[in-house]
């Protein structure tokens, strides 16, 4: 069989993987390609933070919360080997404020040691009343991708008004006594349009915008003072951090992810197509769950085809 | 003659340069703008059982000090320090907030030590938390500070510096060499004072330490017996260590560096990974309590104030502003003493 996947961030080469994964010594020969424009380290994928946590409440859609924690307790079981530090994940603790109570997010139980936060803990961020700490993981993207990659076959797309992009820019600073992440809600606003601080392996990343509708990829000075002066305001300390890079991405926000299979017609023969995408500002947390999905979905298209192994008998 | 004229000429000196000296010396020279303090001492930062020193706020219990004594010193110290680390000067005095664990292999007798509750967000780990360390079969979580001497020294010399205060390198041998020069004597000798002033109760306990980078270390961990640990600090991580009564030696020892490297790894495996930086051993000068008192001590004929200030073993950075302030209190009650009474 050949399958091509296309699009080569994280969620491109996590589904080639999985498939790859559950199916190469079942289908053989078992060709996957990705075709993308952008690789690594240019995707969405490597400039995002790389920190795993997904929108405070799922609205229902209760599926997403279990590909979620389908894919910290994946990430998580690599930690205790060495070949973490390859894959760019590693543990790190911090807060999530509000400035009111609020119910208990979707992830509470998926992450380690939930708790609500003590005064003395919110007496060191003025302004907020409310809020929780936990440990959760952080995924550079600029290091996973490539660990995805590595024995992948590379090769060098439906407009779906559903699909829109939701701007982001943030800043990369040098802040190495930072350990612990800090974001912040305000439901006025929505979704990361209110200040996050998150420490990652080398620099710090700075941000807090979630633009509907916005296509530039270019950094806005505005949003460069914005996103500096509240981070300060958040984190005294950072003033003496010094600023290293800017960057915009266009997160593929969705009203809920897009994963299932799609019949198109090109001549007698249909094109088998799984969709796997709209993963908003959560990819790298939600990718393994997804990934797992689409290779059951796969792995449906290989049993209706009779190339699965009983077709060998 | 009014008080203020007569505290002018109060001349007071602190020996030692550590967490100790400085932190006390600090405290004196802010809250008592009319002494002239001197701080003088051998070695400086980087040069001082400090400077090696991880700098995690971790406390014991000593035997003979008052439980609520030992409460303020953690407790100040705790919140002078997380003032810092909440603030603009956090970098350049090197202080930073740190969540980990503190995992026992067998359930301890005590599950909430006496500072568990100044320490920020203590709580017992899960069962999930505790899976990542299978020898071991308890486990506390919390956020705490880590202060690392390097930088903070030289930051608390600043801040000395602009009260006032001055500063000489210089080996005291004994105190007489000082009763000329000064009126009250504050002590932060650390091991120093097995010589200083002839006190036989202390002694070192070595410690080696490996600073390794491993920037993807973001929590700290601990073994509940002390000897085993790894502290994520600004630039570096530190892992160690030892705990080697009566040994004075300061050179690295490679079985102590094996020994350090393979327990560390068990807890942590990513370590295998972390390029060594360097390794430095320190002589914690340790004391069955720390002695922070004062006594009156007669030197060249003269009665001379004494303050004792040191013997913290490894919790002098966990107690350091704690302790100086109890030495101010100390150095006041002395003060107070020596002032003459009214002439009419």
């Amino acid at each position: 069989m050949r399958v091509a996947v296309i699009g080569a961030g994280v969620i491109g080469l996590s589904t080639a993987q999985s498939i790859y994964e559950h199916y190469h010594s079942i289908v053989s020969p078992l060709t996957i390609e990705v075709y993308a424009d952008k690789f690594t380290p240019l995707t969405t994928s490597d400039g995002a933070a790389g920190f795993w946590q997904p929108y405070l409440y799922d609205k229902g859609n209760v599926q997403e919360t279990k590909w979620n924690k389908e894919t910290f307790d994946y990430l998580l079981s690599f930690l205790k080997s060495p070949e973490s530090i390859k894959m760019g994940i590693f543990l790190e603790s911090g807060y999530n404020l509000c400035s009111e109570p609020a119910p208990d997010p979707s992830f509470k139980d998926s992450v380690l040691g939930f708790r609500q936060l003590t005064d003395r803990e919110l007496q060191i961020f003025p302004g907020y009343k409310f809020g929780w700490f936990n440990t959760a993981l952080m995924i550079e993207g600029k290091t996973y991708l490539p660990w995805l990659m590595d024995g992948m076959w590379s090769g060098q797309l439906q407009p779906d008004p559903d699909l829109k992009p939701g701007r982001g820019q943030i800043l990369k600073v040098d802040a190495p006594w930072l350990k612990h992440w800090i974001i912040t809600h305000d439901f006025t606003k929505g979704t990361y349009n209110s200040p996050y601080i998150i420490p990652g392996y080398r620099l710090v990343t700075l941000g807090g915008v979630f633009q509907m509708g916005n296509w530039s990829e270019q950094n806005s000075s505005v949003d460069h003072k914005e996103i500096w002066e509240k981070a300060c305001q958040l984190e005294p300390s950072l003033k003496h951090a010094r600023i290293v890079d800017d960057w915009s991405g266009l997160r593929p926000v969705r009203s809920k992810v897009r994963l299932e299979r799609e019949a198109i017609w090109s001549g007698e023969t249909p094109i088998e197509v799984i969709h796997n995408y709209g993963h908003g500002g959560f990819g790298l947390t939600i990718h393994r769950g997804c990934a797992e999905e689409a290779a059951r979905l796969f792995g449906q298209i290989v049993e209706q085809k009779g190339k699965g192994p009983k077709a060998r008998l | 003659m009014c008080r203020a004229a007569m505290m002018k000429s109060v001349r007071v000196v602190v020996v030692g340069a550590g967490v100790i000296g400085f932190s006390t010396a600090v405290c004196i020279v802010e809250a008592l703008p009319f002494c002239s303090v001197t701080l003088m001492a051998d070695k400086f930062s980087p040069d001082t059982t400090s400077d090696g020193a991880a700098g995690i706020l971790f406390a014991a219990q000593f035997p003979d000090i008052p439980l609520q004594r030992q409460k303020h010193w953690f407790k100040d110290s705790f919140d002078h320090l997380l003032a810092i680390a909440q603030s603009q000067c956090a970098p350049e005095a090197g202080v930073m907030l740190s969540s980990g664990w503190q995992i026992f292999k067998e359930v301890p007798a005590v599950k909430k030590p006496f500072w568990s509750e100044f320490v920020i967000g203590f709580r017992l780990m899960t069962d999930v938390e505790r899976k990542r360390f299978p020898d071991h079969k308890f486990g506390q979580a919390f956020t705490t500070l880590k202060c690392e001497c390097s930088t903070y020294l030289p930051w608390l010399e600043k801040r000395f510096r602009k009260a006032g205060g001055q500063v000489e390198q210089r080996k005291v041998n004994n105190l007489q060499e000082l009763s000329n020069n000064f009126d009250i004597i504050v002590n932060c000798s650390g091991l120093g004072s097995k010589v200083l002033v002839g006190d036989t109760q202390v002694y070192p306990v070595r410690g080696q330490v490996l600073k390794v980078e491993a920037p993807w270390v973001q929590h700290f961990i601990r073994d509940g017996d002390g000897t085993t640990y790894i502290y994520p600090g600004i630039r570096s991580v530190t892992i160690g260590g030892t705990r080697q009564e009566g040994d004075w030696r300061l050179q690295v020892d490679d079985r102590d560096t094996k020994g350090i490297l393979e327990r560390c790894s068990r807890l942590e495996p990513s370590l295998n990974k972390a390029k060594i930086l360097n390794e430095w051993v320190g002589l914690r000068p340790s004391r069955k309590n720390p002695r922070v008192e004062r006594e009156v001590v007669e030197l060249q004929g003269r009665l001379v104030p004494v303050v004792h200030n040191y013997g913290h073993g490894g919790w002098g950075v966990t107690l350091a502003w704690g302790t100086a302030l109890d030495t101010l209190g100390l150095v006041k009650q002395s003060l107070h003493e020596m002032a003459p009474q009214p002439k009419l």
